[in-house]
């Protein structure tokens, strides 16, 4: 006999599964339209895709400021390279390939001018507003994120923003199904702990 | 419409406490949204340079090219260099060789063609097959070439280096700009793929006139220098990378 929490797993993934081949369907016609020059079929892209590039590239970066430049740099590489995406194939790991390759770049283009940068003996009079703020955010659970490898959270960040399946988030982060379970398994333990502490710490 | 995407996942590891606080995390980032007016520039922004595009061949496709334009610069070459180093190897010797080099051109190519897409399947991975087909490379010729040094071993062996370069960097410049049709994201990985594929091209035919069929030689001259060039693609693909987050 089948137990009843896993034909309710399974009749939720069937579900789940169903809403997602819906989805996808939409977005890659969408995407065809794209590719034949409509202008519409852009727009509409944009306004179904950017929020979850977003909140990818939030959990991802320092600062939400930060985020929409890196949102604004991935359209315009997707822009450019979107004849080599075939309408064949699926299209969130294609996406979220080149949202990868644009947060990378964006992490050592910001390493290579912070590297140049000058330290100053203290913080100029116009940044104190801004900088309790920041402690705040820092304080959530992107804090807790942002300690993850970089591997481990763009898997976390693939599976549970995008709703990509394992196999998707491979080919989007160029690896294996083994790998990525590996990294997400991992970082599900690094969580846990770092959640636990921080729980033993409050009491 | 409701947009839906992010809210669905199917066979994923879970742990109910991380699943919760990820849970609020999303919709407190959902509840941020993004600045009014972020869509609308980036419509903005693409807009003007809006064209149809063709999409880029299929990988298959992709790879007989490569493969293609390996059997096209051969056939051009040994004609050229000549057919001396075939008639010296045994059948064994020829049989191994060439398994080791239309396995390794293939794999090359296939991995090559995945690189030139964002997010394709990585059947082979690039490292493993580099590292597969260097091991494989190696324990051939070790096993199949006699132990032995004829001849003058530096002035001859230069003759194969410089000639193997010299087939190598053409091909690589052809391959080049087959690869940069699609490949938006430059690197150390398309570098060595690119250098790769061109070794094995350079291999054959130094392979094919090549006087001296004996270990030592080859395993120098002939895959010492491919390792280079290897190298030295997976430099200039890092190079190339810095150029373009300099761009």
């Amino acid at each position: 006999m089948r137990n009843p929490c896993v034909t309710k797993w399974l009749e939720q993934s069937n579900y789940n599964m169903g809403e997602t081949a819906a989805d996808e369907h939409e977005l890659r016609q969408l995407m065809r339209r794209y590719q034949s020059g409509d202008a519409e079929g852009l727009e509409e892209l944009v306004r179904r895709i950017s929020p979850v590039l977003l909140r990818y590239f939030i959990g991802s970066s320092s600062s939400p400021s930060d985020a929409e430049d890196l949102l604004q740099d991935c359209w315009m590489r997707i822009h450019q390279s979107r004849h080599t995406y075939r309408p064949s194939e699926p299209l969130m790991p294609w996406i979220f390939a080149i949202a990868r390759h644009t947060r990378l770049d964006g992490y050592r283009r910001r390493r290579r001018l912070e590297s140049r940068e000058l330290l100053v003996p203290g913080i100029p009079e116009h940044l104190h507003s801004s900088a309790p703020q920041h402690s705040l955010q820092q304080d959530n659970f992107d804090a807790l994120l942002g300690k993850l490898p970089d591997g481990q959270r763009d898997v976390i960040l693939m599976l549970k923003v995008s709703g990509m399946s394992l196999e998707e988030v491979a080919r989007a982060t160029s690896s294996t199904v083994g790998a990525v379970k590996q990294k997400a398994h991992r970082a599900y333990l690094a969580l846990r702990r770092a959640l636990q502490e921080r729980q033993e710490n409050a009491q | 419409m409701p947009n839906n995407i992010g809210r669905k996942n199917n066979e994923q590891p879970s742990d109910s406490l991380v699943e919760r606080r990820l849970e609020s995390w999303l919709q407190s980032e959902e509840n941020a949204g993004m600045s009014p007016g972020t869509q609308e520039r980036i419509v903005r922004m693409l807009r003007p340079s809006i064209a149809a595009v063709k999409p880029i061949s299929s990988q298959r496709r992709l790879t007989t090219i490569f493969l293609g334009i390996v059997v096209l610069c051969v056939a051009a070459a040994i004609p050229v260099t000549g057919w001396t180093g075939i008639h010296l190897m045994t059948g064994a010797q020829m049989a191994c060789m060439m398994a080791i080099f239309i396995a390794g051109a293939l794999l090359v190519s296939f991995s090559l063609a995945a690189l030139m897409v964002p997010g394709s399947p990585m059947c082979f991975p690039l490292s493993g097959v580099l590292a597969l087909s260097g091991t494989a490379l190696i324990s051939g010729i070790a096993l199949v070439f006699p132990w032995r040094i004829l001849g003058p071993f530096l002035a001859e062996g230069w003759r194969c280096a410089v000639l193997e370069v010299a087939i190598a960097v053409p091909a690589a410049v052809l391959l080049w700009l087959v690869v940069r049709r699609g490949a938006p994201f430059p690197g150390p990985g398309l570098g060595a793929a690119i250098a790769g594929l061109s070794v094995f091209l350079a291999l054959i035919v130094v392979q094919s006139q090549c006087m001296f069929p004996q270990a030592p030689h080859i395993l120098v001259w002939h895959a010492g220098i491919a390792a280079l060039l290897v190298l030295c693609g997976e430099l200039a693909g890092l190079a190339s990378r810095r150029l373009h987050l300099r761009s």
